[in-house]
């Protein structure tokens, strides 16, 4: 199946502050990613460039064969979930408005929208439940309604791609599964391409059909099942720059899933290794989910 | 007689059409929060009118000419709208640092032409107190159409950008990331700020010109969250403030026209601030 995005090669830095070095990472239409990795590891930065929203420095990213610029200025191919949405507090807005808003690019200026999008909207908020609300102002409403009108918002304009940024990021673990639920629900029918971006290994896990992990470079790139525990433990317990020479040893292509190169790393225990230990009941392994895991 | 009846006319129409701009553009303009964007343009104002009192004093001929000033406050005003939003736009220098430094370079500047001006004409340049607060009295038909004019252009603007407009002010990013050309949409609403702006001055002058794009939209927020509502509230509030004004200025001839409207509309303010605290009780 081709590509619906393509990085190649993909370099960005901040001044000397390399923050995405030879990223070659191909996302396959109707499947999800979900990319982990620790703070300053450039997951934000590349969400950033798949936006449009920065420029590669080298390299190519590609949507649907349209540089991100052209793709998001499309207004109908992607869609964005931010983690910490910095809406007005003093505009009057209510949900329904909010959730209009996402077709303005779409629909483009001095048109008005179609009957067709705004019924789209109306059955939008239906499926996230907010159709008893939908008048309600969005500085009335909880943070996780506010967070379901966002997900119609970035729906409205029936993206190809939904990018979600730490999309369970201080929500409860009920919050979650339901969120998770959600997404899924809407991808199957809407035959979403999904980019998740989360601290939440869980999440990542339920969802996605592969995982990236970023450290700056691209460390592992397969299933998630498939996720060494030691990247995990590389990547969220401590700085896989600062492991030194453990990192090299091993050869990370014998779990990836495509031509390109991956940053080698020393893949040993999975994540169904863990599970099996600790039905087991290895207290050092379960020590060792609870790293995996948070 | 017919005079004053055409003075009067055009000044509460002028009045009229600058508090329906005025209005429309202070929702925008809370959203944003951008009380001190107003300042910072308006007091750009004074720096024109400082160039203006140089080129006077450098060029004698030019001495009496009394549309040179407000040629240079327009011309500041739209400069300095579109080199706040133009330094503001990299990440070295944030929205309110960039209007502080227009808004205290310009005073300063202003200051040094007023001062070269008075060294060399022994006077007060004309029209200085004006500039600062506004002149209601002798409202020209050219003024008034003017002011129509800028009320029809805002009105239409937010008639046909109303969708990339509002979704710009509620969170920029967002609507960026949904296909929004939001510089297109950022220096569209710069440009109406300064021409509201440069009209507004004539009436309440430099220094009270944001008043009149902050307190209609901050009064009507206290009654209502519905956006139909708010503008609606907020015109109202706006024609309150300017006609009201207008009357308390005609029967007290020693009250400013310009300070009268600002302060009734901050006794409404007062009113919807009270309004909403007993609601809640």
């Amino acid at each position: 199946m081709p590509a619906l995005i393509d990085i190649q090669n993909l370099e960005f830095s901040y001044g000397r502050e390399p923050a995405l070095c030879g990223i070659t990472l191909p996302v396959e239409a109707g499947t999800t990613l979900g990319l982990i990795g620790p703070n300053g590891g450039g997951k934000t930065t590349l969400i950033q460039l798949l936006l449009g929203l920065l420029k590669p420095q080298q390299g190519t990213i590609e949507i649907a064969g349209l540089t991100p610029r052209k793709a998001v200025s499309r207004g109908d191919l992607i869609g964005y979930l931010p983690q910490k949405p910095k809406l007005s507090t003093a505009f009057p807005l209510d949900l329904r408005r909010l959730v209009t808003l996402g077709l303005a690019g779409k629909t483009g200026m001095l048109r008005s929208h179609s009957k067709e999008d705004l019924a789209f909207v109306d059955e939008l908020i239906d499926r996230v439940g907010l159709t008893k609300i939908a008048h309600r102002p969005v500085h009335d409403v909880s943070g996780g309604q506010l967070q379901r009108a966002l997900i119609a918002r970035a729906l409205a304009p029936r993206p190809r791609v939904l990018v979600l940024d730490e999309p369970t990021t201080g929500v409860d673990s009920v919050g979650q599964r339901d969120f998770v639920h959600l997404i899924q629900a809407l991808k199957a029918d809407l035959g979403l391409t999904l980019v998740l971006v989360s601290h939440d290994l869980r999440a990542v896990t339920a969802i996605s059909d592969r995982v990236a992990c970023l450290n700056v470079h691209l460390h592992y790139h397969d299933t998630p099942k498939h996720l060494p525990a030691d990247v995990v433990y590389d990547l969220f317990g401590c700085d896989v720059a600062a492991m030194g020479p453990a990192v090299g040893v091993g050869d990370a292509k014998a779990v990836s899933c495509c031509s390109h190169t991956h940053q080698p790393l020393i893949p040993t225990r999975t994540q169904e290794d863990l599970l099996a230990a600790d039905e087991r009941g290895s207290e050092e392994d379960k020590n060792d989910l609870r790293i995996a895991f948070f | 007689m017919l005079a004053m009846l055409d003075s009067s006319f055009n000044a509460y129409t002028a009045t009229a059409a600058m508090a329906v701009s005025c209005a429309i553009l202070s929702v925008f303009v809370v959203a944003r929060r951008w009380a001190f964007m107003g300042e910072g343009i308006s007091h750009s104002g004074f720096g024109g009118a400082g160039t203006a009192w140089m080129l006077m004093v450098a060029f004698p001929s030019l001495a009496h000419s009394e549309g040179l000033p407000y040629l240079f406050v327009t011309l500041f005003c739209f400069g300095t709208a579109v080199a706040i939003g133009w330094l503001a736009s990299g990440r070295r220098v944030t929205s309110d640092t960039a209007i502080g430094i227009f808004l205290v370079a310009s005073l300063a500047w202003g200051f040094i032409g007023q001062n070269v001006y008075t060294a060399k004409y022994h006077a007060t340049p004309a029209g200085f107190d004006n500039l600062l607060f506004g002149q209601m009295r002798a409202v020209s038909g050219a003024y008034m159409k003017s002011s129509v004019a800028v009320a029809l252009a805002v009105i239409a603007t937010a008639v046909l950008l109303g969708k990339e407009l509002i979704a710009y002010c509620v969170d920029p990013l967002l609507a960026r990331t949904s296909g929004v050309r939001t510089t297109f949409i950022h220096y569209t609403l710069m440009v109406l700020l300064a021409l509201v702006i440069v009209t507004g001055i004539r009436i309440v002058g430099s220094v009270l010109v944001t008043a009149l794009l902050v307190l209609p939209a901050a009064s009507a927020n206290l009654i209502s969250r519905r956006l139909s509502i708010v503008v609606g509230l907020s015109v109202v509030v706006a024609m309150i403030g300017a006609w009201g004004g207008l009357l308390v200025s005609e029967v007290y001839r020693a009250v400013p026209a310009g300070s009268a409207i600002v302060l009734v509309m901050f006794v409404v303010f007062l009113a919807a601030l009270a309004m909403a605290k007993l609601r809640r009780v």
